[in-house]
């Protein structure tokens, strides 16, 4: 182990990433082009880059290392989020990208990546340390682990690590098979399964707030909390990604790991310090905790529903199966609405409202958490309808689109007498703190580059969000149901509202 | 958007802010929401009457979008001619892409010589409660008056410019002295930080990291006759942080140059490094390697985002100033 740094000033230096060579699979995909490059390029603009860096792009597509870097451009020039695209800053960006085209099953390619990985090691002077990202069509994922073990790339004088971003399978027996692949390859702390919403900064705040505050943490509890709703809701359709979106379906899209990981963060344990596996530690107890529902049960807790065709504005919507390559008889959810249940001392008895869609009257992703009411209401007796005087505490947490805090709370109206109206007191990290704040690509990036795992998934995880959805799954693919079942532009099916209308809650309107 | 002149008691500034809001909410009738209040501190500014007032108020509003405050900015006159005055005004802002208008609160206070004993209580009376008080005081005549230095236990951090008094040793003094007496931060602190992250970056990779305690001689080249303090500042950090006992020394060459630092070089038995300085990259060569990286040239207004942005001492910076 090298000596510390001791030149190091973590309250004014940024955190810096440490030299060595970044291999993008599926360089030439959306995900590269639209996230992964302007991420990097981002993180080189604010020289958190050393200059010993290097990230070698690989598609099947034949491409010089001139051809790939104009590519790029393009695309960090189209794509940049929030940031100037400045040409001398990209020039110095750009000499530090190579491409090496290849087909991930052909041994040869493997050969050739190892050939630029050694001489970019010695022209750049990466430490032989190599993250490798799949950014490629999952079922290239094992092909590709396979691939760099047989080469012997997972080993060298550096550190090695990998990326593989979602989905992890498609259900609880894939991901453990996924798994299994990877890990005769990497061992389990060189593995980094992006959820790119733990990246998202209003996700992490949820942490600083209810851990970095003293007043919140004695509410969180059963004791306080009625309920809890997790709402993630998109305008649009799915923009080309129909083929995709037939197999997938939004309780496994979304729900299985993003929301249930947000799900995790709103209600994870404190862990005794704020490093990857503590961190991890309490996010899996939580998510092991979820119950898994009962198949005769699924009806009552779970929800599907498949958006129709719409006219608004004079404009025709599309429903779901007419949109380009998706079946006519299409049995895929586009929303999906679970409640889940906790079985911990903590969340006992307290319902998770967990929903998300296609085709929603609006852009919204944002975590309620409705109090008890007064347990005695006062100020009822003045002619008004007492649900109006004794409503319940409302906290919101915006993740998106404008980030921030809520709480709704009970104010008396002015004039004589004792009305009460509810008030809400508003918190906006947009104003609060006008800096940039950086993607959750930004982040995870210069994480994974760092060795902070805190932030990705780990197996256990994976395997505990799949274990509470999969008897949703199995109920589902055996049913055939009356789709569509919704409008576009509507909040979902009505026995979504009915599910909740069974508790005596409703959903609120985000 | 202002409010009248006042006169300056905290009762009536107070009052005429919330004026000033509810006209700002009256005027937005047609926009519900369409202004928000945002408030993170209170942000004091302390002027000199050579100090150009709108370049101040430029800064601060420049500050306001990533620092949110009630900026109090004070003007003091050296003479003595009775003035005392306050006038509120709002400075607002329309985030990119966003609907909604952020507003913070401005109060200027204008005082002479003679009335300085009697604007600690009027500040005192003004700042938000519960919120940190940062002080940035551009005047060191002002910062040394007793009178004025009675508002030190109120505030949570001074900030400083050493640069603005033309000798680095009565410059080093007055920043140790005050230090003794509140919070204190350097904005030529700040502006030797990239200086100090192109040293770590240096010795950032493994293999370099050993040769840091070889280093036993260092030379700072810099502009001017003598070395500035963020010269010095740079000197002190090397002596407190190489792992080995080095000699550090000045070159200020033909004492032409306005950069307060040009160069940074580094030797010993088995060690060769060097930080330039050319246009707005930096070179960094070590053990005859070398590499380009950008070197930020950061503003006033940029230095004082860092200050703002941390909250109590700086323990690098105080043990450098020792």
């Amino acid at each position: 182990m090298p000596d510390a740094n001791p030149f190091l000033d973590p309250l004014r230096f940024g955190r810096r990433v440490s030299p060595c060579s970044l291999v993008i699979f599926g360089a030439n995909g959306d995900l590269a082009k639209r996230k992964l490059l302007p991420a990097l390029y981002r993180i080189h603009y604010e020289g958190r880059l050393p200059p010993s860096f290097a990230v070698i792009g690989n598609s099947r597509t034949e491409m010089t290392d001139a051809q790939f870097r104009e590519k790029m451009r393009e695309s960090v020039s189209r794509f940049l989020e929030d940031s100037p695209f400045e040409a001398g800053v990209w020039d110095s960006f750009a000499q530090n990208l190579f491409y090496v085209a290849g087909d991930l099953a052909d041994p040869g390619f493997y050969a050739r990546l190892a050939a630029k990985l050694e001489a970019v090691e010695v022209s750049h002077r990466t430490a032989g340390n190599v993250l490798f990202y799949l950014s490629t069509q999952p079922s290239y994922y094992a092909v590709a682990v396979h691939g760099l073990g047989v080469a012997g790339l997972h080993r060298g004088d550096g550190w090695r690590r990998l990326v593989v971003e979602k989905p992890f399978g498609h259900d609880l027996g894939s991901a453990r098979e996924l798994d299994r692949k990877i890990h005769d390859v990497f061992p389990e702390p060189e593995i980094y399964r992006i959820d790119h919403y733990l990246g998202k900064e209003t996700v992490q705040n949820i942490l600083a707030f209810r851990f970095g505050n003293g007043i919140f943490e004695p509410l969180w509890n059963r004791r306080y909390i009625t309920y809890v709703q997790i709402t993630a809701a998109e305008s649009i359709g799915v923009e080309g990604r129909g083929a995709y979106y037939q197999e997938a379906g939004t309780l496994r899209d979304m729900i299985q790991n993003h929301l249930l990981q947000v799900m995790a963060t709103v209600g994870m344990e404190p862990s005794n310090v704020f490093q990857a596996d503590a961190v991890r530690d309490e996010r899996a107890k939580f998510l092991r905790s979820i119950r898994a529902l009962k198949p005769g049960e699924v009806d009552r807790y779970a929800v599907a529903g498949q958006y129709g065709p719409s006219r608004a504005g004079g404009a025709e919507t599309p429903g779901f199966r007419q949109e380009t390559g998706v079946d006519p008889e299409a049995q895929t959810d586009t929303f999906a609405a679970v409640t889940f249940f906790v079985d911990n001392w903590r969340w006992a008895g307290v319902p998770f409202y967990v929903r998300s869609g296609k085709r929603m009257p609006k852009r919204v992703t944002d975590v309620a958490i409705q109090f008890n009411s007064a347990p005695h209401s006062l100020f009822a007796g003045n002619g008004e309808d007492e649900r109006l005087s004794a409503r319940p505490n409302l906290l919101i947490m915006r993740i998106q689109p404008e980030e921030g805090i809520s709480l709704r709370f009970m104010s008396k109206y002015p004039g004589s007498g004792m009305r009460l109206r509810p008030v809400s007191m508003d918190f906006s990290y947009g104003s609060s703190f006008g800096t940039r704040t950086p993607t959750a690509y930004e982040t995870l990036l210069v994480d994974a580059l760092s060795g902070d795992a805190t932030l990705y998934t780990r197996q256990d995880m994976v395997e505990a969000s799949w274990r509470a959805v999969q008897p949703i799954l199995e109920v589902w693919e055996n049913r055939r149901f009356d789709f569509p079942n919704y409008t576009a532009g509507t909040w979902g099916p009505k026995e979504a509202d009915d599910m909740l209308a069974r508790q005596g809650h409703f959903w609120r309107v985000p | 958007m202002a409010g009248t002149l006042s006169t300056p008691q905290p009762e009536k500034i107070l009052k005429e802010l919330e004026a000033l809001w509810s006209e700002m909410g009256r005027s937005d009738a047609d926009r519900p929401n369409a202004v928000l209040r945002a408030c993170a501190m209170t942000l004091l500014v302390g002027l000199d009457q050579d100090d150009d007032t709108q370049a101040a108020g430029q800064t601060v509003a420049e500050l306001m979008h990533e620092h949110p405050s009630r900026a109090i900015v004070l003007k003091i006159g050296w003479e003595s001619s009775g003035v005392l005055e306050a006038r509120v005004l709002a400075q607002c802002w329309m985030p990119f892409g966003r609907r909604q208008q952020i507003c913070c609160e401005q109060i200027e206070i204008e005082a002479s010589f003679d009335r300085i004993e009697e604007v600690p209580r009027i500040i005192m009376g003004v700042t938000v409660p519960d919120l940190p008080v940062v002080l940035w005081c551009r005047s060191p005549r002002l910062c040394s008056d007793p009178g004025f230095q009675r508002l030190f236990p109120l505030i949570d951090k001074l900030i400083l410019d050493s640069a603005v008094i033309g000798d680095p040793s009565q410059g080093l003094r007055f920043v140790r002295h005050l230090s003794g007496m509140c919070v204190v931060a350097d904005l030529n602190w700040a502006r030797v930080t990239p200086w100090r992250e192109m040293v770590s970056l240096l010795f950032e990779e493994p293999e370099n990291r050993g040769l840091a305690g070889a280093v036993k001689q260092v030379k700072i080249r810099h502009g001017g006759a003598v070395p500035p303090v963020a010269a010095i500042y740079l000197a002190e950090w090397l002596r407190a942080t190489l792992p080995a006992r080095a000699e550090v020394a000045f070159d200020g060459g033909d004492g032409r140059g306005q950069e307060p630092v040009r160069a940074i070089e580094m030797s010993g038995p088995e060690v060769e490094a060097s930080v330039v300085l050319e246009g707005s990259c930096a070179v960094l060569n070590i053990q005859g390697r070398r590499d380009r990286v950008p070197f930020p040239a950061l503003t006033d207004v940029e230095l004082l985002r860092v200050e703002l942005s941390i909250q109590g001492r700086d323990p690098i910076f105080e043990r450098s100033l020792r």
